[in-house]
C-alpha cells in the first residue's frame, strides 16, 4: 500500500485492539498515516468547487462526492481509498465488513461548525476522516469532539495527515467544535458503508 | 407583568394584522414600556437537541392588553399559553430534532436584549429560523424591545448556532397562541 506510511500495514490487530477498546465508542486517530504524497491530495482538493452548507445543524463548504472529480490526483488517491487492499485494512483494524464508501472534501473556516449528532443513516458503518489541513491547536477551535451522555470525553484537534476512523452506532455523537481562528480545517470525509 | 406601549390605534392594527395575513408574520418594535425583569434562567443542555438558558414564565407574566393585541394582529381570539423565556449565548443552539413537534398554533417571541445597540447580523447565528419541511421560509433576528407574531402553523423551528463574533447573548420569551375557547 505505497500511500500508508511504514509501520501500519501489518498492525491490524494491534490497532483494533485500540479501536474496539476506545472510549466512549470504538474509534482510533492513526497520526502520520499516509506517505508524503498526501500533500498532492491537499493542493489537488483545494482546485475542487465547493458549495456551501448551512441549516440548523452545521456550517461549512463541501464538494460533491470525490469519485466524480476531474483531478487525476483526487481519483487516484479515491481509487486507493476504495481498493480491496485498502478497505481490507480497514476492515481488519475496526472489526467489520465494509465495502462501498463514499468521499468528500470539506472546509471549515472561521464561525463554522458541525454540531453533536451519531452519523446514522442507512448503510453507514464507520466513519472517517482525513485530515489535510495545517495542525490546530486548542485555541483555533475545530476538535472532532466525542460525547459520552451530555460531556465531551475524547477532543482532538485535527492534525495534517492523520486518520480517524470511528463505529458509527447510537452512541457514536460527536462535534466539530467552531472553528475560532483563520486556520482552514480541510479534510476528506465519509463513511465506509457494510 | 410585562407592560406594553399603547399608542396603536385600530388604524395601527389593522395594518399589523393586514402584514400579517400578508406575510404570516408581523414585528412591532418598541413594545414594552419597560424592559422586562426575567426570572433566573437555569442551563439546559441536550447535546443532539438543544443548548440553552431557560425559564418558564409564570401564567399570566402576558397581561390581557397583549393578549387583545395578538388576537386583533392574527384576527381570532386568543391567549397566550406554554410561555418560557430563553436565553441563547455562545454556542448554545436549538436543532431540529426527531422529537420536535410541529407546531399547530401561532407563536408569539418577545425580544428581550436591552443592550442590543447595533443591528444584529445574520452571519453571527442566534436567530429562530422557521421551516416548513425542508425549506426555511422565516428567519427572526434579534431585536431590542420588539415583538413578533408569526403563523407557526405546520411549521418546525430551529435556533441558529450562536457563534464567537456574535457580541452578546440573546434572550427571547416565547410564547403560543391558542384559541380561546367559549370556556375562555
Amino acid at each position: 500500500m505505497e500511500w500508508v506510511s511504514d509501520g501500519f500495514v501489518g498492525k491490524e490487530d494491534v490497532l483494533n485492539d485500540r479501536f474496539i477498546s476506545a472510549k466512549p465508542f470504538p474509534h482510533i486517530v492513526l497520526d502520520n498515516f499516509f506517505s508524503p504524497k498526501i500533500k498532492m491530495v491537499k493542493s489537488a482538493l483545494l482546485k475542487e468547487k465547493f458549495y456551501p452548507f448551512d441549516n440548523d445543524l452545521f456550517q461549512f463548504v463541501q464538494t460533491d462526492d470525490i469519485k466524480n472529480s476531474s483531478n487525476e490526483r483526487l481519483r487516484e488517491f479515491h481509487r486507493f481509498f476504495s481498493s480491496k487492499e485498502f478497505v481490507g485494512f480497514v476492515s481488519k483494524v475496526t472489526g467489520s465488513k465494509l465495502d462501498s464508501k463514499d468521499m468528500s472534501g470539506f472546509v471549515y473556516s472561521d464561525t463554522d461548525y458541525l454540531l453533536p449528532h451519531d452519523d446514522r443513516l442507512e448503510g453507514r458503518k464507520i466513519a472517517y476522516v482525513v485530515n489535510l489541513g495545517s495542525d490546530f491547536n486548542e485555541r483555533d477551535g475545530g476538535a472532532l469532539q466525542l460525547f459520552k451522555g451530555n460531556k465531551v470525553v475524547r477532543s482532538y484537534s485535527p492534525k495534517f495527515n492523520s486518520l480517524v476512523l470511528f463505529k458509527v452506532s447510537p452512541k457514536s455523537v460527536h462535534q466539530v467544535q467552531e472553528v475560532i481562528s483563520k486556520k482552514k480545517r480541510i479534510s476528506l470525509a465519509g463513511w465506509f458503508h457494510g | 407583568m410585562v407592560k406594553m406601549q399603547e399608542w396603536w390605534d385600530e388604524e395601527v392594527l389593522e395594518q399589523f394584522n393586514r402584514q400579517y395575513l400578508e406575510h404570516k408574520n408581523t414585528t412591532v418594535q418598541e413594545f414594552l414600556e419597560e424592559p422586562l425583569k426575567l426570572p433566573r434562567l437555569v442551563k439546559d443542555f441536550n447535546p443532539v437537541c438543544f443548548s440553552y438558558s431557560e425559564a418558564k414564565i409564570e401564567k399570566r407574566f402576558f397581561p390581557k392588553e397583549v393578549e387583545r393585541f395578538v388576537s386583533k394582529v392574527i384576527g381570532r381570539d386568543v391567549i397566550l399559553s406554554d410561555c418560557r423565556a430563553l436565553r441563547f449565548e455562545h454556542r448554545d443552539y436549538i436543532i431540529l430534532h426527531d422529537l420536535m413537534p410541529t407546531h399547530k398554533h401561532p407563536l408569539v417571541l418577545l425580544h428581550h436584549n436591552p443592550d442590543l445597540k447595533a443591528q444584529w447580523k445574520e452571519s453571527w447565528g442566534g436567530y429562530f429560523g422557521v421551516k416548513i419541511e425542508d425549506e426555511v421560509v422565516a428567519k427572526f433576528l434579534p431585536c431590542k424591545n420588539a415583538f413578533t407574531v408569526f403563523d407557526a402553523k405546520g411549521t418546525r423551528n430551529y435556533f441558529k448556532y450562536v457563534n464567537h463574533k456574535a457580541p452578546m447573548p440573546v434572550t427571547f420569551v416565547i410564547a403560543t397562541c391558542k384559541p380561546l375557547t367559549k370556556n375562555g
